[in-house]
């Protein structure tokens, strides 16, 4: 059986990971749609900065959020003059990061989603006398449910699998910023293999009923939109 | 009424059109495909805007130099060519989408009796047909008590079957309904049975406008040298003998073969132009039913050897189709009072 201390590592991934997703929820909707509606020229710019985080090394992404997020950068002495916390190796400053860290994973499914709709739904709406809000709320959100579904699962997902920026900008707190990630590195290091088997099992097979989870539903949600 | 100035450029196309509608009845945008007649309907909805337009409804400005009344608050309804049902909403769902406690002229059951919906409602979307996915189309506008009903091609998708069957439920809409409606065709049957008037449009702009059973028999435009011309006339059903509908039209008094089922007082029908022949004198032994004296007001010639003229009688219009040959044989001119024999005649129901 895993060890306590793991099982705080796995309950702290989890939150992380459930609240990383609603927050992203709530941005990337609105980034999404701008994205699939916008006529602007440069928004390709916009695309290319959310898209970053595929392709910089963790490690990069962590340095730049550890510079900002000290206590000596602008931003940290703007927190600390707030009267709060300084963010660096702090579970909030974990949600910013993993927020930035799986910011694509949410924003392209959704975005694909929305551009799928294409117009003529939405000026069926109008023309049935909805305004842009209900055009929006009746059609659009409920015709890119596979785009959310598959966001969510997404960006759940590869926040448990979050190492690299968790290393720079989240240190090893147990029950702060220590996630199973981490955990199963430092079983690793000291040698304690059995620590690292059981641990890492839990996350394969977590991974594994997610990502399973998302195929099913991605697969049921076309055929009824067939 | 609707008021329309037009003006839209796109690379290699351009329309400017000017054009008023009747604020009642059925106004056919009539043209070839490539013509602007959906350009023409998206403006009225507004879904494009075009620099330099004008449009106002019953004294409303949806567009003008300084407006753009927004879609939504146009209080129109647009059935697409094809039908365009929400996939995620049911049948009902998707009818009572644009439902609103506006003054409605019709009410819900009406709608769905009008458009043979019940049937329908326990189907799911992806399984209607095309012409079941129509009626639930037509249905939801309907439903979203519209001032204005627009439609583009309505029936353009549709096969033989059910095509015929939703231009008769159109028509017996065009009767129920109390607002105007616009519809776009480039069918001459669809515009001869559902238009009381047309706008004609040919390459961006309007070549003429009236009253539909006026254009469909004047010579000078197309319509009348269509393969399918002829007349189209209203007609009240004066007497119904065993065999025979007795019914007073602008042209005259017409008898028609009895229908099986009920009639209804007001019909519309249509005298194709090759269902038409000319005498000099009135013929005794004739075993056609309709033998209508008539003045000869235009000729062309036809291709293929034939000539077509225009008949005027009492107040109304009609066409007959003859071969140049007879004409010269009769030596038919304009002014002539000859007799038509009509053949046959359609019946829409």
């Amino acid at each position: 059986m895993l060890a306590a201390a793991d099982l705080t590592a796995i309950a702290v991934t989890l939150k992380l990971a459930f609240v990383t997703t609603l927050i992203l929820l709530v941005v990337a909707t609105p980034l999404a749609w701008w994205l699939a509606r916008s006529q602007w020229r440069f928004k390709f710019i916009i695309e290319a900065a959310i898209a970053l985080p595929l392709v910089l090394p963790p490690t990069v992404l962590g340095f730049y959020l550890l510079l900002l997020l000290s206590p000596s950068s602008a931003f940290g002495q703007l927190i600390t003059e707030m009267g709060l916390a300084p963010l660096a190796f702090s579970f909030t400053g974990l949600i910013i990061g993993s927020v930035i860290y799986s910011l694509p994973f949410m924003v392209q499914p959704l975005h694909n989603a929305f551009a799928a709709i294409g117009n003529k739904p939405l000026e069926v709406a109008a023309t049935l006398g909805a305004s842009p809000v209900k055009a929006f709320i009746r059609v659009a959100l409920p015709l890119a449910k596979p785009g959310f579904v598959s966001g969510a699962v997404l960006s759940f997902a590869h926040t448990l699998g979050e190492f690299g920026v968790v290393l720079m900008i989240g240190g090893n707190i147990p029950g702060e910023t220590r996630l199973a990630s981490i955990a199963v590195y430092e079983h690793v290091e000291t040698l304690n293999y059995q620590g690292a088997h059981q641990l890492s099992l839990a996350l394969l097979g977590l991974s594994f009923l997610l990502l399973t989870l998302a195929y099913i539903s991605g697969k049921r949600s076309r055929i009824a939109n067939l | 009424m609707l008021d329309i100035k037009l003006v839209i450029q796109y690379p290699g196309f351009s329309l400017n059109a000017e054009f008023t509608t009747a604020s009642k009845g059925v106004t056919a945008l009539f043209g070839h495909s490539g013509c602007g007649k959906t350009s023409i309907l998206r403006a009225i909805a507004g879904l494009d805007k075009h620099a330099n337009s004008h449009i106002t409804f019953n004294a409303q400005t949806w567009q003008s130099s300084s407006t753009f009344v927004a879609s939504h608050q146009r209080r129109i309804a647009y059935v697409f060519q094809d039908s365009l049902l929400f996939p995620h909403l049911d049948v009902m769902e998707n009818i009572r989408f644009g439902e609103t406690k506006a003054d409605k002229s019709l009410a819900l059951e009406e709608i769905l009796d009008l458009l043979q919906i019940g049937p329908l409602l326990k189907k799911p979307i992806n399984s209607l047909s095309g012409g079941e996915k129509q009626r639930v189309a037509i249905a939801r506008a309907l439903n979203a008590s519209p001032q204005l009903l627009l439609m583009d091609e309505p029936l353009a998708a549709l096969d033989g079957k059910a095509k015929l069957r939703l231009l008769s439920i159109l028509q017996s809409l065009q009767q129920r309904l109390d607002i105007p409606m616009l519809y776009v065709s480039h069918s001459v049957p669809e515009v001869a049975r559902l238009a009381d008037h047309l706008v004609y449009l040919n390459e961006g702009s309007v070549i003429a406008s009236g009253n539909t059973a006026e254009l469909l028999t004047d010579l000078k435009l197309p319509l009348a040298h269509a393969t399918e011309a002829g007349a189209m006339l209203n007609a009240a059903v004066v007497d119904q003998k065993r065999d025979l509908l007795v019914v007073d039209t602008a042209v005259g008094q017409l008898l028609l073969p009895a229908h099986d089922g009920p009639v209804p007082k007001e019909l519309r029908l249509h005298i194709a132009a090759r269902d038409v022949s000319i005498a000099l004198s009135k013929p005794q032994d004739s075993s056609i039913l309709n033998i209508l004296p008539a003045t000869i007001t235009d000729i062309t010639p036809e291709s293929n050897g034939q000539a077509l003229l225009q008949l005027q009688a009492e107040t109304g219009r009609f066409l007959a189709k003859i071969s140049q040959t007879s004409l010269q044989r009769l030596s038919l001119n304009k002014g002539a009072h000859v007799y038509a024999q009509i053949k046959g005649i359609a019946l829409f129901l």
